[in-house]
C-alpha cells in the first residue's frame, strides 16, 4: 500500500466508529455463513441418511433463518460502510476545496480546471472506495480467512491440508497479477487522459480548428492517441484473461481434489457425506475472502494513484500564506510603496519584475504603461498580494503586505481584472459579490458610477436578471462594467483597474473615463491602460520595459524626455497633442501612415 | 450466498426503456466487423459454461459411488469420475481465459470505433453547436458516457452472455439430473425478478438524487475555480467554502441514501435464494429418504442451486448496469445523429486561385436560439482591399466576419467569395484561403512553434520565424529560454493575453492566406507593439483582402474603407477622412476616443 493511501486513512479517523461497526457487521454475517454448513451437514447426515423428516424441516428452517440474519448483517455492513466512507469523502472534498481557495494565483495560473474537478469528484471517489469500503472488506476478509481455516482443520485435518494448498497458489497468482496489472492500469489512465486532452482541446478550441480547416490533422492526432489507448486496453485484457480465470480455477480445482479425497475417505468410512458437503462449503468460504482480497489489491493499485493526486493538491505549498502573527490592517490612507521588488514566477527561468522602486502617494492616480509582457499586470497584482515578491517588499501605509491579514488587505483593494468573470446569479448578486449585505441604493450607485445602470435596466428583470452560464449572455463590455461596479461597491481605498476597458467600445470607454475622476476621487488608483488618454490625467505615469521601470513622471514630463513614452504616445496619435519625440531618440517606428 | 459484484449502481438512469432495444442493437453493430472473434468467443463461452455446469453432476456421481462403496475400502471406482471432475475445471479455466481474451479484444476494438466516430462528429459539427451547449457539460458527458459504453462492451456484454449461458447450461443439467427438483428451484425465479423490479423503482429515485447532487458539486466547483481569482480578490473564500460544504453535504446524504438501498438488494436476493435452496434440500431429503433419488443427486442439487442463483443474481445486477450503459449509448448516439448545420453540399467544389473578392448580399442572420443579429447587410470587399468594421459592442461585427469563413450560414441572403456562393465551395478549401485571428486567442498545448505552424503545417522553421517577427512576437519569444520551442499550456496561461494574441496573429499569417480576418486581434496588445505590427501588416496586406474589426480607431486608419455597424445594420461607410468629415456615427466614435 502506498504511503499516500496510508495518509488518506486519516480522513477515516472521524468515522472510525462507523468503520468498526461495519467490521462487526461483516463478522456477524460471516458467523451466519460459517454456522450454516453445520446445519447442511445435519440435514444430510441426520435428516436424510437416517430419514428423520423433522430434522430435515428444522435444519432447512435454520438455514433460511441464518441466511436472513446474515443478510440483515450484510445490509447493516453496507449502511455502516456508507456512513464511514461518504463521511470521509465529504471531509476530503471540503479539505481540497479549502486548499484550492487558499492557493495563490501562481498555483491557479498553471492548474487546469477540468483536472481539478476530476480530482474532487472521481479521484476522491476512488480513494473513498478503498478507504471506506475496501478497508472494511479487507479487514473482514482476513478475519474470515482465519475463521474458515480454523474450522476446516477442526472438521478434517487431512482434507484441510489439501485445501490449504490452494492458499499459496492463489496468493502467488494474486501478487503476480497485482504487480503486473497496477502499472498497466496506470499507463492506461495516462493514455486515456492524453486522448481526452485532444477531445478537450477540440471542444474548447473549436473555432481555431475550423478557422484553419485543421479537421484532418486533428483526426490524425486523435487516432494516434486512440490507437495507443486500444493497444494498452488490449494488453490489460490479456493480463486479466490470464489472471482471473486462473485465480478462480485454482479454487475449483482445490474443491475438486478435496471432493475426490473426501469421497475416498467416505469409502474408507472415516467421513460422512454431510461432513464432505460441509467441508466444501467451508472451502468456498475460504476462497471468497481470497477473491475479495484480490479485488482489493487491484483497487489499491487504482486508489493509490488517486490518493497521490489528492495529496498533490493538499501538499501544494501555500506561497501566499498568512503569518501566524499577522495583524488586521486598519483603514488605510492608501500610500503604496514598492521597495526593490523582484518577482519570478515559479517554473519561470527569468524575472518578470526586477528592482522596482516606486512610491504612490495616498489618493493619487498612477498609470502603468508599457509593452505587452513588460510586467504591468504582475506589478499591480502585488498590491493585494495575489503573488508574493521574490525579493524586496510591497508596503501599504508602511505595512509590509506580508505582515497583515489577507482579508483586511484585500478588503481595501478594489480590483478590476482583465477578464471579467461573472458568477451565475443575478446582476445584483454579482455587483454585491464583495459585500453581500449592501443595500439596493449602494448597488445602484456603484452600477451608475460604472456606467452599467442604464443597460442593466434594459435587461428583462433589471438588477434581478440572471447572468452567468445559465443566464443571459452579456457582451464583453457589459461584463466589464459589472466588474467595475463590483470593485467600486466595496468602497476600496485602493482601486486597481487592469486594462479593464480593452473590450469596451470607445463610446462606452469615453463615458467610463469621464466618470473616472469621480470613481477615483480620494482613492489611490492604479490604472493599467494601453491608451494614453487615461495616462494623460494621471498624477504619475510609470513606464515599464522588460520588468524594469524605464521612467516615471507626468505625461508631459515623459513626452519631453522618454523615447519609449513618446513612441507610445505617437502610436496613438492623441488628438491635437504635440508628440514630437525628444531629439535624442533613435528612429521611432513610423507613427503615421496617412494616405 | 449472493453472487459477487451485485450492484444497483445505475439501475436508474434510463427513463425510456422503450428505446433500449434500439440502442442495444446499434451498439451491437459495432461488434459486427469483429463477428469472427465474437463467434469464437461465444463458442468458448459455451464450453466454459458447460464445463462448470458439469462439475456438480460429477461431484454427485462421485458421492453416490462413494456411498455405495461406503466402508468397502475400495476407492478404485472413484478414479475415473474424479479425474473427469478435475479435467472439467481445467477445461473451464482454459475456455474462460480464451473467452475473456477473444470477446474482450472485440469489445476494445469496437470501443475504438465508437471513440473514433464520436471524435469525427466533434470535428464535423458546426461552431454554433458548441455555443448552444456548455462545453464543460459536453466534455463530462462525452467522457462519462463513453466510459459507460466501455464497461458494457468490454465487460457487461461478456458477463451478460456468460451468466445467460451458465443459467441455461445449469438448468439443462438440472433438468437431466432430476427434473422435479429443477422445477422446484425455478419457483424462486419469479419472486427474484419481482424483487429486482421493485428495487429498480426505489433505486431509480435514490440514484437520480445522487446524480443530481454530484452534478451540483461539479458545477459549483467549475464555477468557483473559474472565478477563483475574483473570489480571492473580494475576500469571498469563507463564504464560498460554506456554500460548497452545504452542497457537499447534500451529496454525502444522497450517496448514503443510495448506498442504503443498494445494500439491501443483494441480501434480500440472498435470502430468497437460500430459502429456495432450503426447499430443494428439504424436498430432496424427503425424496432420498423415500428412496426416490440418491443422496448424490441431493448434494449435486445443492451445488446447482448455488450456481443457478448466482447466475440469476448476476443477471439481475447486470440488468441495471446494462441499462445505464445503454443510457450512455443513447446520449452518444444523439450526438452522432446531430447533423452539422454547416457542411459540404453534395456538389461543392474546391475554391481555386482565390483572389479574395468578398460580397455580402442582403445577409440576415439569427443564432439558433435568439433574435436576429444582422438585418440585411450588403457589402462588397474588392480583392486586395482592406475593410475595417467598427461599431459599438454587440453591433454584429464578429458575426459578420464569421459568416465569411462559413462558421455559420446566413438565415437569408448569401455570402460570395470571388463570385461563388461560399456554400458551393468545399469548407476545407474555403477556410484554407482565410487567415483568421479570433477574439479569444486559444492556444493548443505544445510549443510556440507548433502553435504558429498550426496555420500552415508545411511551414518551414524560417517561415515560422518570419511570421512571428511580422506579428511582433519575435522580441518576447527571444527572451524565452527555449525561444520558439517553449511549451505553452492548454490555454497558454504562462503567457499574457497580449502575447497570446501575437501568437494567434502569427498563426494566421504564416499560411499566406488570400483573405485575412482580424477580429480584435490586438486589443490587449500595447499600442507601440501594435504600431510595429501595423508597419509589418502593411506589407502583409498589400494585395490581400482583409476584414479588420477594432475598437481602437487608430488601428483602422489605413483601411481602404471603414464600415460602421450599429444594431446589425451598416449605418455609414467610407474612408477615414470621408467619415470624419461627414460628422456622423464614426465621427462621434472618434470624438469619444480621442477627444476629451
Amino acid at each position: 500500500m502506498s504511503s499516500a493511501l496510508i495518509r488518506a486513512l486519516r480522513f477515516m479517523r472521524a468515522y472510525a466508529l462507523w468503520a468498526v461497526l461495519g467490521v462487526v457487521a461483516v463478522l456477524a454475517s460471516a458467523i451466519a455463513d460459517l454456522v450454516s454448513p453445520q446445519y447442511l451437514k445435519r440435514l444430510i447426515d441426520v435428516g436424510i441418511s437416517r430419514n428423520q423428516p423433522d430434522v430435515i424441516l428444522s435444519s432447512s428452517l435454520m438455514l433460511v433463518a441464518l441466511a436472513a440474519a446474515g443478510g440483515f448483517a450484510s445490509f447493516l455492513q453496507g449502511y455502516f460502510s456508507a456512513r464511514a466512507s461518504h463521511g470521509a469523502a465529504f471531509d476530503m472534498r471540503n479539505a481540497i476545496f479549502d486548499k484550492l481557495q487558499r492557493l495563490s494565483f501562481a498555483y491557479h495560473d498553471r492548474a487546469q480546471t477540468g483536472q481539478l474537478i476530476t480530482r474532487v469528484t472521481s479521484d476522491v471517489d476512488l480513494v473513498r472506495e478503498f478507504v471506506g469500503g475496501g478497508l472494511v472488506q479487507a479487514v473482514s476478509a482476513v478475519l474470515l480467512l482465519g475463521g474458515a481455516v480454523t474450522l476446516l482443520f477442526r472438521l478434517d485435518t487431512q482434507l484441510a491440508w489439501i485445501a490449504i494448498l490452494v492458499l499459496p497458489a492463489t496468493i502467488g497468482v494474486l501478487l503476480l497479477f497485482v504487480r503486473r496489472l497496477g502499472p498497466m492500469f496506470k499507463q492506461f489512465q495516462v493514455r486515456l487522459a492524453a486522448l481526452n486532452t485532444v477531445l478537450q482541446e477540440n471542444v474548447a478550441g473549436v473555432r481555431v480548428v475550423r478557422a484553419f480547416a485543421r479537421e484532418d490533422y486533428e483526426l490524425k492526432r486523435y487516432d494516434h492517441a486512440n490507437v495507443e489507448l486500444l493497444e494498452q486496453g488490449l494488453s490489460v485484457r490479456k493480463t486479466v484473461a490470464n489472471a482471473f480465470p486462473l485465480l478462480f480455477s485454482i479454487g475449483t480445482i482445490g474443491v475438486g481434489l478435496v471432493t475426490w479425497a473426501g469421497a475416498v475417505q467416505i469409502v474408507e468410512g472415516t467421513l460422512t457425506v454431510g461432513e464432505l458437503v460441509a467441508f466444501t462449503a467451508y472451502l468456498y468460504l475460504l476462497l471468497q475472502p481470497l477473491f475479495v482480497l484480490g479485488f482489493g489489491a487491484q483497487q489499491i493499485a487504482r486508489s493509490s494513484a488517486s490518493a497521490e493526486r489528492l495529496f498533490e493538491i493538499l501538499d501544494a505549498p501555500e506561497d501566499v500564506d498568512e503569518k501566524t502573527d499577522a495583524h488586521a490592517l486598519e483603514r488605510v490612507a492608501g500610500l503604496v510603496h514598492f521597495e526593490n521588488v523582484h518577482l519570478r514566477y515559479p517554473g519561470s527561468p527569468s524575472e518578470t519584475l526586477s528592482g522596482i522602486n516606486l512610491t504612490v502617494e495616498a489618493g493619487t492616480t498612477v498609470a502603468v504603461v508599457g509593452a505587452t509582457g513588460s510586467g504591468k499586470t504582475s506589478l499591480v497584482n502585488l498590491v493585494p498580494r495575489f503573488y508574493d515578491v521574490t525579493g524586496g517588499g510591497v508596503f501599504v501605509d508602511g505595512h509590509d503586505v506580508r505582515d497583515v491579514t489577507i482579508s483586511s488587505l484585500r478588503g481595501q483593494v478594489g480590483f478590476v481584472m482583465q477578464d471579467s468573470v461573472l458568477f451565475s446569479g443575478t446582476v445584483r448578486e454579482n455587483i454585491a459579490y464583495g459585500r453581500p449585505d449592501a443595500t439596493d441604493q449602494d448597488v445602484e450607485a456603484a452600477a451608475r458610477a460604472a456606467q452599467a445602470h442604464e443597460f442593466i435596466l434594459e435587461l428583462s428583470e433589471g438588477y434581478l436578471t440572471r447572468v452567468g452560464e445559465r443566464g443571459v449572455k452579456l457582451s464583453g463590455g457589459q461584463r466589464q462594467r459589472i466588474a467595475i461596479a463590483r470593485a467600486l461597491l466595496i468602497d476600496p481605498r485602493i482601486l486597481v483597474m487592469d486594462d479593464s476597458t480593452s473590450s469596451v467600445d470607445s463610446e462606452t470607454e469615453a463615458a467610463i473615463r469621464s466618470q473616472l475622476d469621480r470613481l477615483i476621487e480620494g482613492r489611490t488608483s492604479f490604472i493599467v491602460a494601453q491608451r494614453l488618454a487615461t495616462a494623460r490625467r494621471a498624477d504619475l505615469v510609470v513606464v515599464l520595459e522588460n520588468g524594469r521601470i524605464a521612467d516615471t513622471g507626468t505625461h508631459q514630463e515623459l513626452l519631453g524626455r522618454s523615447c519609449l513614452y513618446a513612441q507610445i504616445a505617437s502610436s496613438q496619435l492623441i488628438g491635437g497633442e504635440e508628440t514630437v519625440a525628444p531629439s535624442s531618440c533613435g528612429p521611432a517606428p513610423e507613427p503615421d501612415g496617412d494616405r | 450466498m449472493a453472487g459477487p459484484g451485485v450492484s444497483l449502481r445505475s439501475i436508474a438512469k434510463d427513463e425510456r426503456p422503450t428505446s433500449t432495444r434500439v440502442v442495444a442493437g446499434r451498439l451491437m453493430r459495432y461488434l459486427l466487423p469483429h463477428r469472427a472473434q465474437v463467434a469464437t468467443g461465444m463458442a468458448w463461452l459455451v464450453a466454459s459454461s458447460a464445463a462448470i455446469a458439469a462439475t456438480p453432476a460429477l461431484t454427485g456421481r462421485l458421492i453416490d459411488l462413494a456411498t455405495t462403496a461406503e466402508g468397502s475400502g475400495d476407492a478404485s471406482a472413484l478414479t475415473v469420475p474424479a479425474l473427469l471432475l478435475v479435467s472439467a475445471t481445467l477445461v473451464g479455466w482454459f475456455a474462460q481465459r480464451m473467452q475473456i481474451l477473444t470477446l474482450g479484444t472485440a469489445g476494445q476494438k469496437a470501443l475504438y470505433q465508437v471513440r473514433a466516430e464520436v471524435f469525427g462528429k466533434v470535428v464535423d459539427l458546426d461552431v454554433g453547436y458548441f455555443e448552444a451547449v456548455e462545453s464543460g457539460d459536453l466534455m463530462s458527458r462525452l467522457i462519462n458516457d463513453i466510459e459507460q459504453i466501455n464497461s458494457f462492451l468490454s465487460q457487461g456484454f461478456r458477463r451478460l452472455l456468460s451468466s445467460a449461458f451458465s443459467l441455461v447450461a445449469t438448468l439443462a443439467f438440472m433438468l437431466v439430473v432430476e427434473w422435479r427438483l429443477a422445477l422446484a428451484t425455478l419457483l424462486a425465479v419469479p419472486i427474484m425478478l419481482g424483487v429486482t423490479r421493485l428495487f429498480g423503482m426505489i433505486a431509480r429515485r435514490a440514484f437520480r438524487k445522487r446524480q443530481e447532487a454530484i452534478g451540483d458539486v461539479s458545477a459549483t466547483l467549475a464555477e468557483e475555480l473559474g472565478g477563483i481569482k475574483v473570489a480571492q480578490a473580494f475576500n469571498r473564500t469563507d463564504r464560498n467554502r460554506s456554500e460548497f460544504s452545504s452542497r457537499n453535504a447534500v451529496n454525502r446524504d444522497a450517496n448514503i441514501g443510495a448506498a442504503t438501498v443498494s445494500s439491501a438488494f443483494s441480501p434480500v436476493l440472498a435470502v430468497i435464494s437460500t430459502s429456495a435452496t432450503a426447499v430443494v434440500a428439504a424436498l430432496g431429503g424427503w425424496g432420498a429418504a423415500q428412496g426416490i433419488i440418491t443422496i448424490g443427486v441431493v448434494v449435486a442439487f445443492l451445488n446447482y442451486a448455488r450456481q443457478f442463483f448466482n447466475a440469476v443474481t448476476q443477471l439481475s445486477s447486470l440488468y441495471s448496469d446494462t441499462q445505464s450503459a445503454l443510457a450512455g449509448g443513447e446520449r452518444v448516439f444523439q450526438l452522432l445523429d446531430t447533423a452539422s448545420l454547416v457542411a459540404d453540399l453534395p456538389h461543392a467544389v474546391p475554391a481555386v486561385d482565390v483572389r479574395g473578392r468578398l460580397e455580402f448580399r442582403a445577409v440576415r442572420f439569427a443564432y439558433r436560439t435568439g433574435a436576429e443579429i444582422l438585418h440585411g447587410i450588403d457589402l462588397t470587399v474588392p480583392a486586395g482591399q482592406t475593410v475595417a468594421i467598427v461599431g459599438p459592442t454587440g453591433a454584429g461585427k464578429t458575426t459578420l466576419v464569421n459568416l465569411a469563413a462559413r462558421f455559420y450560414d446566413p438565415t437569408h441572403g448569401s455570402v460570395l467569395l470571388d463570385g461563388h456562393d461560399v456554400r458551393s465551395l468545399t469548407l476545407n478549401s474555403l477556410r484554407s484561403s482565410f487567415g483568421i485571428v479570433l477574439q479569444e486567442p486559444f492556444l493548443f498545448s505544445g510549443t510556440i512553434a507548433e502553435n504558429i505552424r498550426y496555420g500552415d503545417l508545411a511551414a518551414s522553421d524560417a517561415d515560422v520565424r518570419r511570421a512571428a517577427e511580422l506579428a511582433g512576437a519575435g522580441d518576447f519569444i527571444d527572451l524565452l529560454p527555449q525561444g520558439l520551442d517553449t511549451a505553452v499550456g492548454e490555454r497558454g496561461s504562462t503567457l499574457s493575453t497580449g502575447q497570446r494574441q501575437l501568437l494567434a496573429f502569427a498563426r494566421a499569417i504564416v499560411g499566406d492566406p488570400a483573405v485575412l480576418v482580424l477580429d480584435e486581434a490586438t486589443s490587449s496588445v500595447d499600442t507601440r507593439t501594435e504600431l510595429l505590427i501595423q508597419n509589418g501588416l502593411r506589407g502583409i496586406l498589400a494585395g490581400r483582402t482583409a476584414l479588420i474589426i477594432a475598437h481602437r480607431l487608430s488601428t483602422v486608419r489605413d483601411a481602404h474603407r471603414i464600415v460602421v455597424l450599429e444594431g446589425g445594420r451598416i449605418v455609414e461607410q467610407g474612408s477615414y477622412g470621408e467619415l470624419l468629415a461627414a460628422g456622423g456615427a464614426f465621427a462621434a466614435l472618434h470624438g469619444a476616443q480621442f477627444g476629451d
